[in-house]
Formats: C-alpha cells, sequence, structure tokens
C-alpha cells in the first residue's frame, strides 16, 4: 500500500514544529511558541483532516468539528498550560497531540464539510479572539506566563493583533474576488442594454 | 457609456416570508414601545412628568439601544424582501437571527430595568464597571452580554447574504459591479438591491466583529477589573462598531426606494457606472468616517481627525446623489398619482438626504467643538431615522399589507402629517442645540422647556400615525402569511 503524500506532509509539518531541532527554537519565545509552532502543528493536522474528509460527506458533523477546534485552541493559550507545556513533558506530548488531532484535524475536517456561512462564522470570531488575546496580553500589566519575559509578552500580543487583522484582510480580500458561476443560483433575471 | 436596464423582478420568491412579516411586526411593535419611551423622556425633560434621574438613563439605554437594534431587524426585512427575488437565500437563517435576537432583548431589559443598567447603548468604557452603584456588575455584563447574542444573530444574517451573493454573482467585488466598473463588462450586471446588499454585508460584517472584541474585552474589564484597557481604542472601537451599525440600515432600507418606485412608475431604475462608482466609493468610506465621533478627543491623532471631518464631508455625497437623481429621473413626467407608498418613500428620500445635513455640519471641528455634546446631535439621527429609514419601513408594511399592489390608493395625507408632525419633532432638537441645551441632561432648565415642550406635542403626533401604519400592516398580517 503507497503511503498517501498529502498524509505524510501532514504529519511531517507536525514533526517539524514538535520535535528538535525546531521545537526548543520556537519554544524559546513566546511569540514563536503560540504564532509558528501551534500554526504549524495546527496545519499539519488540519492537512490529514481535510484529506480525510475528501469523499466522505458528513456536513452536521462541521460545527462540532470546528467547535472542538476553538474549544482546544481556547484551552492551550491559557498561560498556566502554556508554562506546564514547557516543564512537564507529558503536559508536552499532550498539548502536541491535542493541538493536531484535536485543533488541526477536526479544522480541516470541519472547514472541508462546511457551508460557507459556518466558514465565515469561524473566521469572523477567530478574528475577533486574536484580537481579544492580542489586547490582553499588551493591557494585563504583569506576566501571565511565568516561563517568559513581559517583552515577550507583548511582542506576542502585537503579533496576534496583526494576525486577526491579516485573517479579516485575507478573507475580505476572497470573498471580493470574482469567480464566474455563470449565475447558477440567480432566481430572477435582468438584461443589459447597450 | 453602457447603462444596465434592471427590470423589476417579481414580486419576491417565497422563501423567508413568513420570516420576513415576523420582523416587521416585530419592528413595529418594538418601534412603538421605543417612541413611547422617548416621549416620556421628553415628558420629563418638558417637566410635565417626574421621572426619577436613574430612570431616565435606563429609559434613554433601552431607548437608544433598542432603536438601533429594531432599526437593523427591520432594515434586514426590508433588504431580505427584495433581495431575496434575485439571489436564493436560506431562510433559517432568518429564523436564527430572530432567536438570538430575542433573547439579546430579553437579557438587555432584565439588565436595564431590574438591574438598572444605565450606560446609554455607547456603553463607552469605563462606564459600564464604574457606575458608583448606580447598577451592578453583574447588569452591565447581562447588557453587553446582549449586545454581544444579537451581534452574533446579524453576523450570521450578512454572512448568509454574503454566501448568496457570491453564489450568485461569483464574489462580493462582483456584487458592487466591479467587473462593470472597472473590467469594462457588461454579463451579469448586479442590479440596485444586490450593489446595495452587497455594500451591507461587508461594512456590517466588519462593524460586527469589531463589536464583538470590544464587547468581550469590556467584559474582561467588568470580570477583572485590574485589567485595564485602553480607553481610546474602546472608543475608536465602539464607534466603528455603532456608527457602521447604524449607518447600514439606512443602505438596507433604501432598496425599498430601488424596488418600488419603478414598480409604482412602470418606468426601469437604470443602473449606471456612475451608480456603481458611488456604491462602491460609499462602501469605503462609511469604515472609516467614524472619527467624526470622537473629535472633541484631543489624544486622537490629527489624522485620524482629518479623515473623520473630509469623508464625512465626501461619504454621503455619491449614494445620495444617484439614488436622489434616480428617483427623481424616474419620476419626473412619470404621470405618477401619489398615495402612501409613494409618498412614504419619497418622504424618506428627503428625510435621509435632509437629515444628513446636521451631521455634516457637526462633523466640521470648529463646530463641533461647540455642538456635539448639545441637541443639536440627536437632531441629526433622529431627524435621519426617523424621517429616512422609517418611512422607507412604513413603505413596504403598507406595501405588504396592500397584497403587493402598486396601483394608487390613496392615504397619501396620513403620510404628509407624519411629515409635518416628524419635522416639528426634529426641529426641536436641533433648535434645541443650537440654543445649546446639552444633550443626555435628565433635567433641563425651565429656559429650555419651551422646545421639549413642544417636542412631546409633535412626538405624540408622530405615536398616533406611526400607529396608523404599523395598525394597517398588523391587520392585514394574517392574510399575508395565508396568501404565502
Amino acid at each position: 500500500m503507497r503511503a498517501d503524500p498529502v498524509i505524510i506532509t501532514g504529519t511531517g509539518l507536525i514533526a517539524l514544529a514538535a520535535l528538535p531541532p525546531a521545537s526548543p527554537l520556537l519554544e524559546a519565545r513566546l511569540p514563536t511558541h503560540i504564532l509558528s509552532q501551534y500554526p504549524v502543528v495546527i496545519a499539519g493536522g488540519a492537512v490529514i483532516g481535510a484529506r480525510l474528509a475528501r469523499d466522505r460527506p458528513a456536513p452536521w458533523t462541521a460545527a462540532p468539528a470546528l467547535l472542538a477546534v476553538i474549544l482546544t485552541l481556547a484551552f492551550w493559550l491559557l498561560p498556566r498550560w502554556i508554562d506546564a507545556s514547557l516543564t512537564d513533558p507529558a503536559t508536552r506530548v499532550a498539548k502536541i497531540a491535542s493541538l493536531a488531532c484535536l485543533a488541526g484535524l477536526p479544522l480541516g475536517w470541519g472547514w472541508v464539510q462546511a457551508g460557507m456561512v459556518l466558514r465565515g462564522f469561524l473566521i469572523a470570531n477567530a478574528a475577533a479572539m486574536l484580537a481579544v488575546m492580542g489586547w490582553l496580553l499588551l493591557a494585563v500589566p504583569s506576566r501571565l506566563c511565568s516561563a517568559y519575559l513581559l517583552t515577550d509578552q507583548r511582542l506576542a500580543g502585537q503579533g496576534l493583533l496583526i494576525a486577526a487583522a491579516l485573517l479579516v484582510i485575507g478573507s475580505l480580500g476572497g470573498a471580493m474576488i470574482a469567480r464566474d458561476t455563470g449565475m447558477r443560483d440567480r432566481t430572477s433575471g435582468h438584461r443589459t442594454v447597450n | 457609456m453602457a447603462d444596465t436596464t434592471f427590470t423589476h423582478s417579481p414580486a419576491t420568491t417565497d422563501r423567508g416570508r413568513r420570516w420576513v412579516v415576523l420582523y416587521l411586526a416585530t419592528t413595529g411593535l418594538v418601534l412603538l414601545l421605543m417612541m413611547l419611551a422617548g416621549l416620556w423622556m421628553r415628558l420629563a425633560q418638558a417637566g410635565w412628568v417626574y421621572t426619577d434621574p436613574a430612570l431616565f438613563y435606563q429609559l434613554m439605554t433601552v431607548h437608544g439601544t433598542g432603536m438601533v437594534g429594531i432599526a437593523a431587524l427591520g432594515g434586514a426585512a426590508v433588504l431580505w424582501h427584495f433581495l431575496s427575488a434575485h439571489v436564493r437565500l436560506n431562510s433559517r437563517v432568518m429564523g436564527a437571527n430572530f432567536g438570538l435576537f430575542l433573547i439579546g432583548v430579553v437579557a438587555i431589559l432584565v439588565a436595564d430595568f431590574p438591574g438598572r443598567f444605565g450606560g446609554a447603548w455607547t456603553f463607552l468604557y469605563p462606564l459600564p464597571a464604574t457606575s458608583q452603584g448606580a447598577w451592578p456588575a453583574w447588569a452591565a455584563a447581562l447588557h453587553l452580554g446582549g449586545l454581544l447574542v444579537i451581534g452574533v444573530g446579524f453576523l450570521i444574517w450578512c454572512l448568509e447574504l454574503a454566501r448568496g451573493i457570491i453564489a450568485t454573482y461569483g464574489g462580493l467585488g462582483r456584487g458592487l459591479g466591479w467587473h462593470v466598473l472597472f473590467g469594462g463588462s457588461m454579463r451579469d450586471v448586479p442590479p440596485p438591491t444586490v450593489v446595495a446588499a452587497t455594500m451591507v454585508t461587508i461594512v456590517t460584517t466588519l462593524a460586527l466583529i469589531a463589536g464583538a472584541l470590544v464587547l468581550v474585552m469590556s467584559l474582561i474589564n467588568l470580570a477583572f477589573p485590574a485589567v485595564e484597557i485602553n480607553p481610546l481604542l474602546a472608543k475608536n472601537l465602539i464607534y466603528f462598531f455603532g456608527h457602521t451599525f447604524i449607518n447600514a440600515t439606512i443602505y438596507m432600507g433604501v432598496v425599498a426606494v430601488y424596488e418600488l418606485l419603478p414598480r409604482i412608475t412602470d418606468r426601469p431604475w437604470k443602473t449606471t457606472k456612475v451608480f456603481l462608482a458611488a456604491w462602491t466609493l460609499s462602501t469605503t468610506m462609511v469604515l472609516i468616517i467614524f472619527p467624526h465621533h470622537l473629535l472633541m478627543d484631543f489624544a486622537m491623532p490629527v489624522w485620524a481627525m482629518a479623515i473623520g471631518q473630509v469623508f464625512s464631508y465626501v461619504n454621503s455625497f455619491p449614494v445620495l446623489v444617484v439614488t436622489g437623481l434616480g428617483a427623481l429621473a424616474i419620476l419626473h413626467r412619470s404621470g405618477i398619482r401619489w398615495d402612501l407608498v409613494s409618498t412614504l418613500l419619497l418622504i424618506s428620500m428627503f428625510g435621509w438626504m435632509a437629515g444628513v445635513i446636521p451631521a455634516v455640519v457637526d462633523a466640521t471641528v470648529v463646530v463641533n467643538s461647540v455642538m456635539h455634546n448639545t441637541m443639536w446631535v440627536p437632531g441629526h439621527f433622529h431627524f435621519y431615522l426617523l424621517l429616512g429609514l422609517l418611512p422607507m419601513m412604513f413603505a413596504v408594511m403598507i406595501h405588504l399589507a396592500r397584497g403587493e399592489d402598486t396601483r394608487p390608493q390613496g392615504s397619501d395625507l396620513t403620510a404628509l402629517l407624519y411629515l409635518l408632525f416628524g419635522l416639528g419633532f426634529v426641529s426641536m432638537f436641533l433648535i434645541g442645540g443650537w440654543a445649546s441645551v446639552p444633550r443626555r441632561w435628565a433635567e433641563h432648565l425651565p429656559e429650555w422647556q419651551i422646545w421639549d415642550q413642544v417636542a412631546s406635542v409633535m412626538a405624540v403626533g408622530v405615536i398616533a400615525l406611526t400607529t396608523v401604519f404599523v395598525a394597517m400592516f398588523l391587520v392585514r398580517t394574517p392574510a399575508i402569511l395565508r396568501e404565502g
């Protein structure tokens, strides 16, 4: 049996971000930890999830899958668990496993299964919550993670705000771009007069 | 230049019609209740009804929040009704939005009356958390949570509009007619309703994301007062959200003009490149003019103030001009026989155009520093909403009540009376502003009360006529629903 190249790519991405030599570098600073390691692990899982969802239509699974993504991310963005993942090897394994399997995989699966409204809602919610997290990291007067400096916290806050802005701009840009649908969905017509 | 002639579409598909009727019936009833709350406040300021100042601010909060919410609900019904003739939409979204709206309304009413929250619809940080004992933290949290729930409903509603437009036209850019405007294409030209809906979708979605951000941050501040947020950033986000959201309601309502006037006059609404350019310009400018609410905040960057002033001058004109001229072109020598619906539509055009003028005046920095905290500003938005947006909604209600029959059926005198009472009512705000009467004051000095008293009398007339319009719709509601 030949291994699926998409699944290999996804697994490779997870391994790249979770294992040395990259992982100690990424986890050394808060901005790279949550803005580089997290996204790469999630992207690896998402690639696999999207591959598995292809040819397996189950739209009803989209919302629960995407909810799992939100809950998992919310958990691993808590400073207490970011700290724990740096000091306790078991928690670190749990972080990588859950980011890949409970955030990435359902993200890819749910994204393929979801309709445009649900996708839009996820993007809008993600943008607002990334901005909330970013603003919080900038506003809180003390260190939230004992493993990182306050300057790192501020940098991560700015990074999250930029990520939120890019998400909104990118999604709006995507929605604006014209694709010719041949007017399949139109329910009534109009005509053009020269 | 090639014009696109939009042949007015059939009345509507049946999709979502029950929800449209339910939305409009709810709009009518809530509108009347909110108007009564407004009358109560004017009577209190007039010195005719004693009202505890704390209750005044609770009423002001409910009135402001309620009117913004119901303007959006009514606007959503009008837009959905006409858009669903061009774009296939999923009416379950209307149901979801309505359910979330009701949950939010209950939360806000509990927060504002039993909870005594009186922080105004603007919920300016840090007021919700620093009431000095006027209301408990749970009431502020419930009010903000209610707003958040309502916002989620409208976000889903906007996303469904976006989905429908993208599925039909291939992208929001094509919904705005960019392929015609910039690409010279004459294929799949979006009709005016779709162009307006696309603009509403874009600006409202962005506004709601900003609103969610600042609401959640305010909730966090309520739960953890040690987490202080930048008040100026919070204010910017609140006005980006609030100004854009309420501004978009008139762009929802204006599709009634685009759809009904052509049917009444049996003349097509001509969509030109100028029309499309105007809507694209307004789409951009609506998003950047909100700093005119912050002209008195000395800490704001000068460039932001400049944007607020300059674009406030420019923003209203493109769409106003193309809509106003378009309406006049359709009406000119059309042989129209005026009746209630057509007169209300004409009043709405007047109310929109004239209601913008006090806002443009107030957006001038030197005027703003004197006028912004006076009754001038409520004068602007009451003018704009009472004589601009509401007549559009009433026109659609009566159009539906008449079985979508566009033949003239009289009753235009009631519309003219509404205009007169409405003008009298909003003029008292503007005159009060001219005389430097401060806004948001529960008690007025005796020298100011003459305008409050005249306004109260005029408000009674407005409420009576609104009752007539709403009743005309409500008595026909069962029949409309039966007819499907």
